[in-house]
């Protein structure tokens, strides 16, 4: 998660929320987390575990270059 | 204060990490509510008044540390400003007052609370944690908004 804090430093475009999912459990059953960290950009693609930060940006790539956030 | 949620021990540790790492100021925005006041429907806010606590005695252990309570119910115009989705959320700010697009939701415990320190001396000194650099030109590179959600446990 502190891949995701520096990318959200790196670039003005990316924000990064860390949520308890002990304390947030309706929204952690909304986003489907089964297993932590899980990482879910945009509300299009997800992750679980830890990626080093150059596999970590290649998903957000992915998701961006389709377009930006979905409006929920 | 009768009770600490930070131990002694941790407290000098922690203060000498402070001395040592922070170099800009750092100010927390705690957003947060009212819990004694119940409105049906609405759901409770988790540790509302802890973390209120918590922030206060992290940012006791240093000058360059400083927190704001924001109360959700009469600060409407911040909470859409920072885009706050949920409470209670901690927002740390550089010395300017510039938000990073950070936001911790719910109290920082455990590794959270490793993480909030982090995310506080990296700020404080202005530098991402993140040294790859081909990595860094990458994330600049992006030009859309990209939200990023990271669902942790405290242990």
């Amino acid at each position: 998660m502190r891949t995701a804090n520096a990318f959200a430093m790196i670039s003005e475009n990316v924000r990064s929320d860390v949520i308890d999912a002990t304390q947030f459990p309706d929204m952690a059953r909304q986003y489907q987390v089964f297993a932590v960290p899980k990482v879910v950009i945009n509300d299009k693609t997800s992750f679980e575990g830890n990626l080093p930060p150059h596999q970590f940006v290649g998903h957000i790539e992915q998701v961006a270059a389709t377009n930006g956030e979905d409006q929920r | 204060m009768l009770l600490s949620w930070i131990q002694p021990r941790d407290a000098e540790l922690l203060k000498t990490r402070f001395e040592n790492e922070m170099q800009g100021e750092v100010s927390l925005y705690v957003f947060t509510r009212d819990d004694r006041i119940m409105v049906p429907g609405r759901p409770p806010v988790p540790y509302a008044r802890e973390i209120v606590e918590v922030m206060q005695e992290l940012a006791a252990l240093s000058d360059k540390l400083n927190v704001i309570v924001v109360d959700a119910d009469s600060e409407q115009a911040l909470i859409t400003e920072y885009g706050i989705e949920l409470l209670p959320a901690v927002v740390p700010v550089d010395s300017e007052g510039k938000d990073h697009g950070i936001r911790f939701y719910g109290l920082p415990s455990g590794y959270d609370f490793a993480t909030l320190l982090e995310a506080i001396f990296d700020i404080s000194r202005g530098e991402a944690g993140i040294t790859d650099e081909p990595v860094k030109e990458r994330v600049q590179a992006l030009a859309n908004p990209v939200h990023i959600r990271v669902f942790v446990t405290p242990t």
